[in-house]
Formats: structure tokens, sequence, C-alpha cells
């Protein structure tokens, strides 16, 4: 045991060098892509696996990827046991159906050879600009472009140039999907350099015994955390409201019954019952709604946003691989089921929601357990898109920009003010670049007081952008917290609703729209509202100089502090009045 | 010229350094003092009066300054009573930010707290657009009611930034006069002046810094300034700025969101100074100390700048020396995680309670025990015999927490330490070489601060790098860059035009504009025209992508063809960086960029003869060390009596005040002409 523990001290120099390998694979791959979308937003991620396809390393940027690394894999493996595999190989696939995402998430694995004998596998996956399919709104898979099965898009360090064209035929942009797949390539070949200096240096047999304990270490520490858990049930619900019509492709819609909502049609529940026993955790989410057009969620991709939220609460600083998902169960819903698409429903829409909903409900039900590693509601992105033609260059322009919104307030913090919400961490674009880039005029950027969702802590402020357009343009714009708000918890109140205005360039105002898309005329403004965070706690109790605070600085206003908090302050002075506040606070509590 | 002495003076947060040049013998003396945190002048006085014993003051030609004063504000957030004007519809800018959230699992994780609260934020009705033309004009009657506004809450300090003013910076000079004419004693900070770049979030952050900071530095300044003169010290006191450069004491009061991370920019001036002493193109030092490690990358003897740090979280958009900085150091703490397995830092025992063997408060075991354990590291000769260390606290410690976890030895358990807060440095040292695309097996590695020497060996070893450098007194090398220094301005102008559009007589009119900036502030340091070197560079990028490469215009740029030269070198540059070009794509010129360098005459150290290989006369006798596995017989060597030509044989050690130096099995060593350990692989 003690020679072993020898070898063992040192496991943490293995993990660096894993962390190390992955971490260049994906920086190989952001340099060597061509679409900005890889190269900016760094939407890929990069892995290293036993043979048997246990994830050991991953270089992750983005949370969506979390289940499907892991997975994606071990369904390849069973359609190509590593006896198939050959020094050289390179794997393509995109497959929903086999644990993989939405099918602009291209995905490239490896095996990695010494002496003749397979020691471990590199993986990446990347989004593409384009894989083919329609612009509109989708109902099968067919419709959303190119699935690839698990193939072999090298064999034997040959690339098939049959299949590569094959895709190419099969794309709007060809010359950045070949370029953004060499990219995925070099990365993989930097993997390969990687893992072989390793061996060589260790021995494969002790390499792959690193590997193994590198598992069974990660599975403890999740059970660690875990262990910090009271065990329990819990469950929790939310929903996700659709907008287009249903159709032959859609499941049963809900209208709630609940008080706060009455008569909100067009609802798609999001249930989660979990249970934490000992060092394990068991989620279940059962009582979910049925499939909606473009907007199924793969296993995969159900598994990311539910890890995204386990990880949240239960052990946000640990990188994760296999290993750490050894404890966590999750039951697949069979069936008719939004959360696990079947062929041959559409998923396209899937990484947004109902992914954010899934990642809501899991740290709903965590909040009844263990509050102190909880969050209140956090908004939920607004996404506004304008195309048209750009006189300056004389070319057709898209600005696209997803919003930060008010974040939860947890047990003893309040919620950050205008930030990006679970999912999705993009940066903005600043105003100077907007406006020297597009036809467009950015009037307003700024918080939006009174949205937080008042609490002992309040949640975070929404936030407002408000764009002129210079040209005629095709506008979308599309919020998701509109009716349904973000939720507060333990007597904090819910986050203010997100909604879409538009000023016409005659000046009729139109206000608190869930949805918008139009082709609108020079001069109209656009105007998104991104919700407020759910607050925490009565807001009775809230600190009087947080309170104070709130007021001096403009985001809460002295009407609202006196109504909602029970604090009165003068508004000239800044100065509370602590005994009529006292009095205020007392009569409101007992009511 | 007059010979004397050129000091160099390092405020750190321990020890204040002073290091001193003999103009005429090209000798360096060390002087070591205690701090003084509250007022950092007091602890330089302290140490220049302990230096006038061997070195009268009235000698001094040449005087540099590093200080923390500006970092340590901001960091406490004990800067000016500051307010914010902007443009109307955006007070917000600094609070939305670039709208991330700081980590993406952790629900507590902080956005970082700008300078300024949301209270102290104006907006004034005006707007420019991004050409420059007015939109609006700037709303007089509104702007005097916030400046009255303003004069009544007592502001010390007054930051004013509009949107597109780097193109048009009328309305801020209208609102500097404005100001001016109500509040006359008030610090005004412009943006079209301290940064004249687009992108308004980070030129905010920046200039409210700066105005934050403006007030409490220029105090610190004119103190520093008024104790000097006591002393009958007659040279004005140059001050270090994160660029690597220097400037006057009055500059940097009025810009000094410059002078932050002056210290490690000390440091990373060796690299360069020795890769031409010894005729290497390609280095990166190696700075690791007490809590942390600072890597710097420099290639063809050039240090990387960078336009895009940040401190604390708040982007500062000021040139730097590109360093990269991790959480390992002698007092990096090793401990046992949750999973079972040994991790080394982040945190850090530090001075105190420090490491076990310091005999203080600190009874957990550090990579400083580490070191004691396995022998590297003489008890007895600890900063050359001033401090006594304990070897069995430091065993001890290993014992309870690390070995008896494991059920192995203390010298293993000291190894494994070792080997994993290696690997964390190693990590680091990827991110600055592999992850930018350079190969570490082409640079050579300058190791100094107390504990560099004793890790770089194996760091190199490692990385497959040919060969370590360590240079004299390794423990002083940020007072010593100082010496190496030269003055240096920083200027940009954002002006956004794709290389279909841009004239020649544009981009003449441009640089023309900063270049009698550049000419009159060195002027002001007492350069003539001819002696000031200027560098010139252009951000560039596709259009299209959302950030800019830096590219060096290092020929003359008279003719349209010479833009399209500029414009195939950044395909170049392109391609280096990211492995691919657009020659079909347009090309964008956004920040203009003009660096103005007045050399500072600088006595070269003359290499000394070469003596014998042998080094025996410096022998102080062997110690059993544990390497790879076994405790061996290593020859200790004293650094002091070590003579140029002298080579030494690994296993050995070589001890000197304040570090130690370890050369491992399979290595040879010899001291060059100046006095450097160049360290080989066989």
């Amino acid at each position: 045991m003690a020679q072993l523990n020898i070898e063992l001290i040192r496991l943490n120099v293995i993990i660096n060098a894993l962390r190390s390998i992955s971490e260049e694979m994906g920086v190989t791959l952001t340099r060597a892509a061509y679409s900005t979308n890889i190269k900016d937003r760094k939407d890929c991620s990069c892995a290293v696996y036993t043979i048997d396809g246990d994830m050991v390393a991953q270089g992750e940027f983005m949370p969506i990827h979390l289940g499907v690394m892991p997975f994606a894999l071990k369904e390849i493996l069973k359609d190509y046991p590593i006896e198939e595999l050959n020094p050289g190989d390179i794997i393509i696939d995109n497959d929903p159906y086999r644990m993989g995402s939405h099918m602009w998430d291209v995905m490239l694995f490896a095996p990695i050879f010494y002496e003749q004998t397979p020691i471990a596998i590199v993986g990446n996956i990347a989004h593409h600009v384009d894989i083919g399919g329609t612009s509109g709104v989708t109902f099968e898979i067919f419709e959303e472009g190119l699935r690839i099965p698990p193939i072999k898009l090298v064999k034997k360090g040959e690339i098939q140039r049959d299949i590569l064209n094959l895709i190419l035929a099969n794309v709007r942009t060809p010359k950045e999907v070949k370029g953004d797949l060499m990219a995925q390539t070099a990365a993989i070949n930097r993997g390969k350099i990687g893992i072989k200096e390793l061996a060589e240096k260790y021995g494969p047999q002790m390499l792959s015994t690193y590997f193994k304990e590198i598992l069974n270490y990660s599975e403890r520490m999740m059970r660690s955390a875990l262990q910090e858990i009271p065990d329990g049930d819990a469950e929790f619900k939310d929903f996700i409201k659709v907008e287009q019509a249903p159709s032959l492709f859609t499941g049963q819609l809900e209208e709630t019954k609940l008080e706060k909502y009455k008569h909100i049609r067009n609802l798609i529940r999001i249930q989660a019952k979990i249970k934490k026993q000992g060092s394990d955790l068991y989620i279940d989410f059962s009582g979910s709604g049925g499939r909606f057009n473009g907007i199924n969620a793969p296993w995969s991709i159900t598994l990311s946003a539910t890890y995204y939220a386990v990880k949240a609460v239960v052990a946000p600083r640990i990188p994760t691989n296999s290993g750490s998902y050894r404890c966590i169960h999750v039951k697949k819903p069979e069936g008719n089921s939004i959360l696990n698409a079947v062929y041959p429903y559409a998923v396209r829409g899937c990484t947004s929601n109902p992914s954010q909903r899934i990642a809501d409900v899991i740290i709903g039900a965590f909040a009844q357990l263990i509050p102190e590693k909880s969050s209140a509601c956090h908004q939920d992105w607004p996404v506004l898109m304008i195309k048209g033609m750009n006189p300056r260059t004389n070319q057709y322009f898209s600005f696209v920009e997803t919003y930060a919104g008010g974040l939860g307030a947890k047990f003893n913090e309040d919620g950050i003010d205008a930030a990006q919400s679970h999912m999705s961490n993009t940066r903005n674009a600043p105003t100077e670049s907007i406006e020297q880039e597009y036809p467009l005029r950015v009037e307003e950027y700024a918080l939006i007081p009174n949205t937080e969702g008042a609490g002992k802590f309040r949640g975070g402020l929404g936030l407002r952008r408000r764009i002129t357009l210079l040209v005629d343009a095709h506008v979308l714009a599309k919020v998701q917290r509109n009716k349904l708000k973000p939720y507060g918890l333990f007597g904090g109140k819910d986050g203010h609703k997100a909604q879409i205005g538009i000023i016409t360039p005659q000046g009729s105002i139109t206000k608190g729209l869930p949805f918008y898309i139009q082709v609108a005329k020079a001069g109209t403004q656009i105007i998104i509202e991104s919700s407020g965070g759910g607050g925490w706690g009565n807001p009775l109790e809230r600190d009087i100089e947080a309170v104070r605070n709130d007021v001096i600085n403009g985001l809460v206003s002295p009407e609202r502090a006196l109504k909602v908090y029970g604090v009165k302050i003068d508004p000239e002075t800044g100065l509370v009045d602590y005994k009529e506040t006292k009095t205020i606070r007392d009569k409101l509590l007992s009511s | 010229m007059v010979m004397g002495y050129r000091v160099g003076i390092d405020v750190g947060g321990t020890f204040t350094d002073i290091t001193i040049l003999d103009e005429k013998t090209g000798k360096i003396s060390v002087i070591k003092i205690p701090s003084t945190i509250e007022d950092q002048s007091i602890g330089v006085i302290n140490g220049l009066q302990k230096m006038n014993t061997s070195f009268p003051l009235e000698e001094i030609t040449y005087m540099i300054h590093g200080t923390t004063v500006a970092t340590n504000a901001l960091l406490e957030r004990k800067g000016a009573k500051t307010a914010f004007i902007t443009t109307e519809g955006f007070r917000d800018i600094l609070y939305i930010g670039r709208q991330t959230r700081p980590h993406i699992y952790d629900f507590w994780a902080k956005k970082p707290a700008p300078v300024i609260p949301r209270s102290d934020s104006y907006e004034i009705p005006e707007r420019i657009d991004f050409a420059g033309d007015i939109l609006k004009p700037l709303d007089k009657m509104k702007a005097i009611e916030v400046i009255e506004k303003i004069r009544q809450k007592n502001f010390e300090s007054i930051a004013v930034s509009f949107l597109h003013s780097y193109i048009n910076p009328e309305h801020e000079l209208k609102m500097r006069e404005l100001i001016i004419k109500n509040i006359p004693d008030v610090y005004i900070t412009l943006s079209s002046e301290v940064l004249p770049e687009y992108r308004e979030y980070e030129r905010a952050s920046t200039i409210t810094i700066n105005a934050y900071l403006q007030p409490p530095i220029k105090r610190y300044m004119s103190r520093l300034e008024d104790r000097k003169n006591q002393l009958n010290i007659r040279p004005k006191i140059h001050i270090m700025q994160s660029n690597g450069g220097i400037i006057s004491i009055e500059n940097a009061s009025n810009q000094s969101v410059r002078t932050i991370f002056s210290g490690p920019a000390g440091g990373a001036l060796l690299g360069p100074f020795i890769a031409k002493q010894v005729g290497i193109q390609d280095v990166i030092t190696f700075d690791m100390g007490g809590t942390s490690l600072d890597i710097c990358l420099t290639r063809k003897r050039q240090l990387r700048i960078t336009n895009e740090s940040e401190i604390d979280g708040l982007p500062i958009r000021v040139p730097m020396i590109d360093i990269h900085t991790l959480g390992a150091g002698g007092g990096s703490i090793a401990w046992i995680d949750a999973g079972g397995i040994l991790q080394v830092g982040p945190e850090s025992a530090g001075a105190t309670p420090g490491p076990a063997c310091y005999k203080k408060e600190g009874t957990q075991p550090t990579v400083t025990d580490a070191n004691v354990a396995l022998g590297y590291i003489n008890p007895n000769y600890f900063l050359g015999g001033e401090m006594q260390i304990d070897l069995n606290l430091a065993k001890q410690s290993i014992e309870k927490h690390i070995a008896s976890f494991f059920n192995i030895g203390i010298e293993e358990a000291a190894a494994g330490i070792i080997d994993v807060v290696n690997s964390n440095m190693i990590r680091g040292m990827r991110v600055v070489s592999v992850e930018k695309g350079y190969d570490p097996r082409n640079f050579t590695l300058i190791a100094f601060g107390g504990a560099g020497p004793l890790h770089a060996a194996a760091i190199a070893r490692e990385l497959k790098m040919p060969q370590v450098i360590i240079p004299p007194n390794p423990g002083n090398a940020s007072a010593l860059g100082f010496l190496l220094s030269d003055v240096r301005y920083d200027y940009v102008q954002t002006y956004i035009v794709s290389d279909k559009h841009l004239e020649i007589e544009k981009f003449a009119q441009i640089f023309d504009k900063m270049k009698c900036l550049a000419y009159k502030d060195l002027k002001a340091e007492g350069f003539q025209k001819q002696e000031i070197r200027l560098i010139y560079t252009i951000d560039m990028r596709y259009l299209g992508q959302s950030s800019e490469l830096n590219i060096p215009i290092d020929f003359e740029v008279k003719t349209q063809e010479d833009i399209q030269k500029i414009v195939e070198t950044f395909h170049q540059f392109h391609e280096e960086n990211y492995g691919y070009r657009m020659e079909d794509e347009e090309v964008m010129f956004v920040n203009f960029r003009l660096a103005a360098i007045g050399e500072v005459p600088r006595l070269i150290k003359t290499p000394q003869p070469l003596e014998d290989k042998d080094p025996s006369k410096a022998l102080k006798g062997t110690r059993k060390v544990y390497l790879e596995g076994n405790w061996i017989d290593a020859s200790i060597y004293e650094r002091k009596k070590l003579k140029p030509g002298n080579y030494i044989k690994g296993p050995a050690i070589i001890e000197e005040y304040g570090s130690t130096t370890l050369i491992l099995q399979g290595m040879d060593s010899e001291i060059d002409a100046f006095e450097n350990i160049i360290l080989k692989f066989e």
C-alpha cells in the first residue's frame, strides 16, 4: 500500500497535466477555428477519456456540454468497440438521439495508441455556424439539417474526402464548416501529443491506474460534497410559456390553476423531484410536460442542465469528470416528454429552453433541502435579432444579442444586478461598437429601478436597452419571463417581469410584449427589458441600512421602500425615520 | 556626465529594497529595510538614511521608485471621494460592465465593485455619434446644475467620460471648462485625454480608477518629495510604471492608473537585460517569492505589452507588461482535500504566521518546509544566517499533516509537496507559452525571487527547456530591474476605419498629433528630439471580429502602398497567432498607439575575465539531500566566493543571502563573465 501511495501522493501532478492537455486542446481549437462563435464565444469543449469512454478531464467553457461529453463517446463505443479502431482514426458525430446536442454541435473523437495498444481517447465538441436545415420553426429533425451518426471522418490518418464533401455539400457556409472541422482535428492532434508524453513518462500501466484513481477521487469529492446536504426529498415545478401555435408535433399543453397565474395559456410544465440519501442524489422529472415544436431536449442536454444546477449548488469550484457523476442518478422520462427527445422530434432550441427551466426547478428543489447553498430564481435571457441592409457598407447585417438581468437572492446576500444566467455567460456588445458596426443607435443602457424581487435579501435588477433603428429592418425579440416571473423564496417576492416595448417613428408606444416579430420602419425604437431576480425572505426583515443604500443609489424608489420594505426615507436628505419605520413594519408584520 | 550612485527603490509588502549601482565601478549593493505600510515614504527615507552611512546621498545621480500606494488604495477602496459624469442614459455602464457573471457556477462569486457608487454618477444630456458628429449639443444648464450638486457634496475628484469622446472631445473639454469655473480646485480626469480609446465600459473603468487614485497618489508623492529634499538629494524622483518604463513624479500623480503593478514590472525587465548579456533572444522570467509566482515571456528581447489588463476584476486599459501571476510561493500551504489528494496552495502562510520551520505561529507545512526537510535549504544559513529556522518543526509538520495520511516517509511526503507545487507552476508556464503558441523548448528560463532558484531546474527539466540562468542577487531582482528602465510615455487614439478607406494623410495626422504630445512630455523630462525613440503600433482586426491584435509598424509609412504593407503585416501576424489568414476580408484599423522612449544612459556591466573551472575555493562542505527517491551527498557552495569560469556538476547547492540554487543530477553549471549561474542539462 505504502509503495502505491508514494505514487498516489503525486496524483495531482497527473490531474494538472490532464487539465493542461484538455485546456491546450481547447486553445488550439479556438485559435485555429474560423467562425467567431468558436473563437470569441468559445462555444466548444475538449476532453480526455479512458478507453472505456469514461471522461477523466474536461476543458470546458460551456455548461451546456457537461452532460454531452461524458456520454456521447459511450454511445459511439457501442457502434465502434475500441478493438475496431485503429491508430489515426477520427470519428465524427452530431446525433442528438445518441447523446449528442443539437446538430450544430459537432463532435470528434480519436483513440490514442501506445505501441499498438489503445491507452486513451480524446475528443471535442464545437458549435458550427451552419449545419443545413430550414431557418424557420422546426417540427422534425429533418428540418434542422444534416444528422451525422458516428462515422470515421479520418481512417488511419487519411481524411475521407467523400464524407467531408458530403457534409460540406449540405451546409450554407462550407468554408467556415471545413475550417472549424480542421481546427477540431488540430485539437485532437494536440491532445494525442500530450497523452503520449504522459504514457512515455509514467508507462501505460501506471497511466491507466492513475486514470482509475482520478475517477475515484472525483467521485469521493462529489460524495463528500453531497454528504454536507441533509437527507430528504423535495419537489419543485415551473413552466415554459410558448408563443407559437401548437402543432401535430405538440404534446399536452397546460393552463395553470395556480392562484398567482390565473388563465395563462400554453404552458409546458418542468418538474423535478430530488432525493438526497447519504452521498447519493436521485432526480426524477416525472410530471414534466410533453414535446413541443423545436425545443425538445435530447437526454444529454437535460443531463447538462441538471449537472449544471447540481454543480452550482453542491460543488461549484470542483472540476468534474465521469467519476463525479457516479453518485447522481437521473431517471429518464419515457414516452412523450420534452426532456427526452426521441426520433424524429425537433431539438434545435433546447440549449436555451428547456435547459434554463431545468436549472430553475432543480435549484428550487434544493432550496428546500439546503437553503444555504441555493438561490432564488435567476432571470431568463431575452434575445434580440435585428437584420437588414447596412447603407454604410452596402451589406446585410445581422445584430444578435442576449441580455443580462437580475440574479436570484440567496439566504445571506442580494442577487447580482444585470448579469447573465445559468447556461449562458456571453458578453454584451459595447454601445460604441454597436453604433460603429450597425445602422443602430443606442439611446439607453441602464439598470431598471424597482424591478428587484423584494426580500430580506433582494434579487438583482433587470436592465433596459433602448435601440433606434436607423434603417428599415427585420426585428425579432423574445422574452421568456413575462407572465411567469422569476420566483422568490421563503417569503421573498418574484422578480419584476421581462418585456418588450416598441415606440413607432410617430411616437405611439406599446409595452409589455413577450414576443415581437416585424419588419419595422427606420426610426422605430425597440426596448428590451429583462426581468429582476427573485427575492429571499420577508422584505420587512430587510436591513434598514440596505434599503436606505438602495434608495440613495436610486435602485429602489422611496415610495417602494415604504410600501414593500416598510422603511420611511426622506427622499431629499436620504435620512431614515427609524421610529416611523418600526411602527410601519410592526403593523405590516402583524397583518 | 557626473558619476555617482543610481538608486532603485522597491516597496514590497514586507521589505523595502534599495539597490545601488555605483556608476564608477559598476558594483551593485543591496539594502533591505522593513516597509512602513501606513506611509511608505517613511520606509523609503529610513532606507536612504541607512544608505547614507556607506554611500553619500549627495552623490545620487538618478532615483527610480516603485510603489504599491496606488494598488493598495484601490484594493482597499481608500481612494478619493470621486464623481462620475457621463452621457444621459448611460450612468450604469460601470455597474453593468460586460454583463457577465464572475463565475459560471458559484452563486456567491462577487461582481467587482466599481470605485464609484451609483449615487455619485451623473448624467448630462448631450450626444456625439460614432463619426464624431454632434447629434445633441451639451446641455449647459443641466451641466451647471450637476456641477452645483457635485460642489455641494464636496467631491475631491471628477471623472468625465462621454460616448464617442475618443473621436470628438469637444463636449468633455466644454465640461471641464464649466467645472473649473465653478469648482476651481477639484481634480478632473477626462477620458479623451487619459484614454481616447473606444469601448465605453473599459474606458470609464480606467478613467474612474485614475480619478479615484489621483489625490492620494499626489499626496504621497509630495510627501516623498519633501522628505527627499530635506535629505539634500538633488535629482528628481522617477516613478516606475506597469509598462516597464519610468515617468516623472508629476506625471505619475496625474496618470496614477499607470503606476499600478510597478513591482512585478521591475523583475520582468531583467528578462531582456540578461538575454542581451548572454547573447540569447527568447527567455521566460520566473519570479517566485513567498506568496506568488510572476511569469513573463519575452521574445527577441522585447517585452510583451498588453493593453487588456484588469485589477480586482476591473478592467484597466493602459499598457502593462504582460505578466502572468499565480498563487505559488515558498509560503504556499500543503493540505489534503476532501477527496484525499495532496494540494499545495493557493493559500499561503506568508511572513506571518509563516512556514512551520519559522518558529512563529505557523504549524501548517509549506513549500519552504518541504525544501528544508529535503536538505535543499540550509537551516543555519537562512538570510545568510540572520534568521534561525528549525528543521525539526518542518519535519514534524509534514509528518503530522501529510506523511501520516498517506502512511509514507517524511521525505517522500516532502518530495510529493515539491512535485505538486512544481506541477501547478508548470501549468502556469504552459499557459504563457504553449497556450500562446510558443514552445518552451526554445526559451531560456531566468529564475529569481527568494524561491525561484530552488525550483527552476525541475521546472525547466519538465518543460524540456535547455538552460536556466540565475542572476546575481536573485532576492532583489525588482529593484535591480528599475535601474534598467527607460523613460516611457504611451499614447493611444481610436480611429476605426477599413483598410479600403484609410488615407495616408489621415494616418499621418493621427500619429503627428500624438508625436507632438510625446515631444512635449519628453522634453519636460530633459530629452532632445533626436534622443527620443518612437514605437508605432496599431490594434487591428478583420471586419466582424470582436478583439484586436496589436501590430508593430517597424518601417516608415509614407505612401498609400505603405498602408497596404501594414495590412500584409497584419495578415502575417494573424496567421502566426491564430493559424490562418483571410485575404479577402476587410481589415479594420482600430487603435493607433505610440510609445515614446527616452533612453536613460546606463553603464553596461563589463564582462570579467574567466578564471579556472575549479570551484573548490567556494566549497563549504557536503550535505545529504533527497533527490529522485534517495538521500545523496551534494556539494554546497557559497555564491559570493564563486568566480567567473567556475564549473559545478550536479547534484549541488549554491547558497547566498536571500536565496538558494538547486542543481539537479545530470546538470552542469558554470559562472559566466557577468556572474550569472548558467545551468544546463547534459
